[in-house]
């Protein structure tokens, strides 16, 4: 490849974004944008960019508007060519416009669910073109499937 | 075993964060009748309080003068009575009080269970439960019993195990520690994928 590939690798605060740190590797041949709603993170991925994203879940509906709207905004702005996301709700927006406009994504579901895919990463999964569970027990034929975790 | 524990029960242990590379004792805990402090930092994370976790820590560490407990509590009308608190600190400082403390107690929530992996502490997840109205789903059940199997947590189901626990100085290890990063075969897959794409 000529150019590097542009990551947009992004997620919410807290065991989200520790998860998403945990893949770094794998975006090291990349040029990569992280995105997450907690200014204070943004020392722990320096010198690379980093972008402010506000936070918004399904039970505060004025707050998952704005967060889509950043989102959206985010990638049309920055035109990444891959996103990679360990979610939550800013992860499954990204990967809804993502797919809309043509970019590949990948959706790490968060290993805290062990029990069962989260709800957004179920309905992620069919816009998903990566499309990933952390527990073996939870991975299908059709997907998602399972690679490995991030406890290492 | 050949993991290193944390006997919260006799706190003259002198753990080895303690110590200087010159051998000095750093002292951030006083020495107080001989014996050092245990320093306890609780977490429930960024998105939602969990009063029924910092309350009993508070009720315990009143009965416990030799605990130095500090907690991030969320947004919570709760006001904890004898341990030190805030409602949510900036990431540097979380990080400054979680690995400077002997024993970390939590939320079943990852962001503290692979921190605690990472920096070797030693940890006391009690899960949230979505019936008391603690999270939106009972997800954090199925965390803490699917990481029981694995050896990765230590689990209290309720506030009386938690005190049982605490008060009892019951040892608590530290599980093996995990690297910085995920399995090579899933950061693998994922940069297989990028350079196909």
């Amino acid at each position: 490849m000529d150019k590097k590939p542009k990551v947009l690798a992004i997620a919410s605060g807290g065991g989200h974004w520790v998860q998403l740190l945990r893949l770094r590797p794998a975006f090291e041949e990349c040029d990569v944008l992280f995105a997450t709603t907690r200014e204070g993170y943004r020392s722990e991925v320096a010198p690379q960019r980093f972008k402010l994203i506000p936070d918004g879940n399904r039970w505060q509906k004025l707050k998952l508007l704005k967060c889509a709207l950043a989102v959206a905004i985010l990638i049309i702005r920055e035109k990444p060519d891959i996103i990679a996301t360990t979610g939550a709700a800013p992860g499954y927006f990204a990967i809804r416009f993502g797919n809309l406009l043509r970019k590949k994504t990948i959706w790490v579901d968060s290993i805290a669910n062990a029990g069962e895919l989260s709800m957004s990463g179920q309905q992620a999964g069919k816009y998903t073109d990566l499309w990933i569970t952390q527990w073996e027990h939870l991975a299908k034929p059709e997907g998602p499937s399972y690679l490995g975790n991030v406890l290492g | 075993m050949p993991e290193p524990q944390t006997d919260i029960g006799s706190l003259d242990a002198q753990p080895a964060d303690r110590i200087s590379e010159s051998g000095e004792d750093l002292g951030p805990s006083e020495v107080q009748g001989g014996s050092i402090r245990c320093r306890i930092f609780v977490t429930v994370g960024t998105d939602l309080p969990f009063d029924r976790l910092v309350k009993t820590v508070d009720q315990w560490a009143a009965a416990n003068d030799e605990v130095e407990v500090f907690a991030q509590i969320g947004e919570t009308e709760f006001k904890p009575k004898r341990i030190a608190y805030s409602k949510l600190l900036e990431p540097a400082v979380f990080k400054q009080k979680f690995t400077s403390a002997d024993l970390i107690v939590s939320h079943a929530g990852m962001g503290t269970i692979l921190s605690s992996l990472q920096f070797r502490k030693p940890l006391l997840v009690m899960p949230r439960k979505a019936s008391l109205g603690e999270h939106r789903n009972e997800h954090q059940l199925a965390t803490a019993k699917y990481l029981t199997e694995l050896g990765k947590i230590n689990v209290a189901a309720d506030e009386n195990e938690l005190l049982d626990i605490l008060q009892n100085g019951r040892r608590l290890q530290t599980r093996d520690p995990i690297g910085p990063y995920a399995d090579e075969s899933l950061t693998d897959a994922i940069k297989a994928f990028i350079r196909t794409a």
